[in-house]
This record gives structure tokens, sequence and C-alpha cells, in this order.
């Protein structure tokens, strides 16, 4: 099968030199349409990434930007689909900048988030696929310390800003990570001391929750005091609270200021 | 394809003859992990003899430098011609592979 795909690649690197694009991205797409059916999903990556090229070889002045950010967004997949989340974190950043150069914003930050997601899953990947094996012999590579750690510590932070604020794209998901941490703060508060009105007792879930919410957005009437566990609960609330608002502003500003 | 390892100082070189398609891949692949297992780290592919590269041989090039990287090693190319340096801008892939002009100044600066 392959074998029927090779003249084509050849026909497309042979327009590719003569600087023409048109024939070259067809023939590219073509290749990499029927790589995609065979599973041969690398070669697919590295031909639609050629197409790609092709459109923003041509693009200068014109508006095809966006084409070839469909394009390097398709490499993109491709490459997932192979487990090179490496080159699909490149090419769904390339994708992006095209689709940024188009002023197609949409694009841009889901292309964005993407390529942070990919960049993750290769640290992972990087982490745990060191076995490979030569003519069914194994070989296990050796591990650098400095690597690893690395690697762990990128990835705890990726993953924070992922869940967190999806790498500054979704803004929703501070507000989801904000909700939670009131609810579970509150459920945590019921098991805990308050006082108000000058005596102390066990507080109910809605006073909880009250509380919880007065904390976090650093309003602090004052007029209920954590005790024991609960004012350790509450320092840390106040602390997280001091980094989520910030981040779902900016994130809302990066989202939607770009329209 | 013909593949030729040669060694110089503490690196492989790799000296590629004619194209590099997806059964000449193959061959690159095995050739590569045959010089890993011998605990090569740092590999240099010597282009100057090859005519063609096609996106089995950029996809397999890219594989050994992420394997090579997890090895601790490093990967680069020598003695690329224009068209198939174009490739390799086109595809990125010059942003994971670092491209010298010619062997020489490969070795001395690998």
């Amino acid at each position: 099968m392959t074998d029927n795909i090779k003249p084509i690649e050849i026909q497309a690197q042979y327009f590719l030199e003569e600087k023409k694009y048109d024939e070259a991205l067809k023939l590219f797409s073509q290749a990499a349409t029927s790589y995609q059916e065979i599973g041969q999903h690398q070669q697919a990556a590295m031909c639609f990434a050629l197409a790609a090229g092709c459109y923003e070889s041509k693009a200068g002045s014109q508006s095809l930007y966006y084409y070839a950010s469909t394009y390097y967004s398709k490499a993109a997949k491709e490459a997932e689909l192979s487990k090179d989340f490496e080159y699909a974190s490149m090419m769904y950043k390339h994708a992006g900048i095209c689709f940024e150069r188009d002023l197609e914003f949409v694009g841009f930050s889901e292309c964005f988030f993407l390529s942070k997601e990919c960049y993750r899953k290769s640290l992972v990947s990087n982490l745990f696929n060191r076995i490979i094996t030569a003519n069914g012999i194994p070989i296990w590579q050796r591990v650098n310390p400095k690597d690893i750690i690395r690697s762990v510590v990128l990835w705890v932070s990726l993953s924070f800003s992922a869940l967190l604020w999806g790498h500054g794209e979704r803004p929703l998901r501070t507000i989801s990570f904000g909700c939670l941490l009131v609810s579970f703060s509150a459920l945590l508060y019921t098991q805990g001391l308050f006082m108000a009105g000058g005596y102390i007792h066990k507080p109910h879930l809605m006073e909880s929750l009250y509380f919880s919410i007065v904390t976090i957005t650093h309003i602090g009437y004052g007029d209920i005091i954590p005790l024991g566990f609960n004012r350790a609960l509450a320092v840390l609330q106040e602390f997280a609270g001091i980094f989520i608002l910030p981040l779902f502003l900016t994130a809302l500003c990066r989202k939607y200021l770009r329209f | 394809m013909k593949i030729l390892v040669e060694k110089a100082d503490e690196i492989t070189v790799v000296i590629l003859e004619g194209e590099l398609n997806v059964d000449d891949s193959i061959l690159l692949r095995n050739s590569f992990l045959k010089v890993l297992k011998e605990g090569a780290k740092e590999v240099m592919v010597d282009f100057e003899k090859v005519s063609f590269v096609g996106s089995a041989g950029l996809a397999t090039l890219i594989e050994m430098m992420q394997l090579l990287r997890k090895a601790g090693g490093k990967l680069g190319c020598c003695n690329i011609n224009n068209n198939i340096r174009g490739l390799f801008e086109i595809t990125k892939i010059h942003k994971l592979i670092t491209i010298y002009d010619n062997r020489s100044l490969a070795l001395k600066s690998f």
C-alpha cells in the first residue's frame, strides 16, 4: 500500500522544490489521507505538516493562514494518535500561531490549550516509556535523575495549571475550582467550632457556607471567628483565594478581550 | 539504502546513502537501535549522499531523537542539501534536531 504513496510524495516534493505550492499541498494532503487510512499516523502527521507548510509559504499577504492552521491541527491529531505527543504539541503551537495571524482567536485559544496538554502528556510518556525493543530484544534506557525530577516538577505544575485555569484558556475551570473549594471547606468547617455573638458553637452547613464565601472572597466581616482547626482551615482558604480571583480575571480577560 | 556506521571519538556517525523511504526507514531504525544498544549517546546523521527523504524518514528521525534524548544523548544532522533542509524547516524538525553545515563543523561543535 505504501508503494502507491511513495510516487505521490516524490511528486509533491518536486512541486515543493519548484515552489508550486498549490500542486504540492494537494499531493501532500492526498498522501496524508492515504497514510491515515492505513493507520500510519506518524507519516500522516508529517504529510499534513508539509501541506500546512505549503499553505504557510503560499500565504504571504493572502489570508491563507487559516488553512495552514487547519493542516497543522490535523498533523497534531495524527501525531497524537501515533503517541508522539512532543511533535503534536509543536504542531498545535504552530496551528495556534497561524490562527492568530488570521485573527481567528477561538482556534488560537483551543490550539494553545491542546499544545500545553500534549506537552504534559509527553512528559508522562518520556518518564514511563523507557523500554524499547531492537529486533525483539528489550533495551532498558538509563535514566538521568535530573531529567526525572525536572519532568515530574513540570508535569505537576502543568497539571495544576490545567486543573485551575486550563492554562489560562478556561476561566470557567477557575470558577468551578473556586466553587468546589468553597463547598469542601464549608463541609470541613461543620466539623470544627465557630464563635459568633460571644458564644462558641458547632456551625450548621449554611453558616459554614456563608463563612467559606466570606473568607475566600476576602470580605471578612468579622461576625464569625473560627476556632481551633477551623482557624487553620480559614487561613489556608484565604491563601487559596489570593490566587483564585486574579487567575479567574486574567483568564477571562485573556479569553474575551481578544474579540 | 546503504547505512554505514563510523566512530569519531565519542560521536557515532551514521552515514546514509540513497533514498530514505518507508523500507529504508525500517533499516535505519534497526541500525540506530543497534547503535543505541552499544551505548552510543551522541549520534550524527550524515545526509551528504541522500537524495530523497520521505515522510517515513522524517518520522524515524524524530523517533531517533526522542529515544536518544531519553537516554540522555543527542542527535544531530549534517551535510543536508537545500531541498531536504526545506523539508526539515517546513515540518519544524529543525527545532528538534540540530543541523550542521558539514561533518567537520558538526564534530567540532557537537
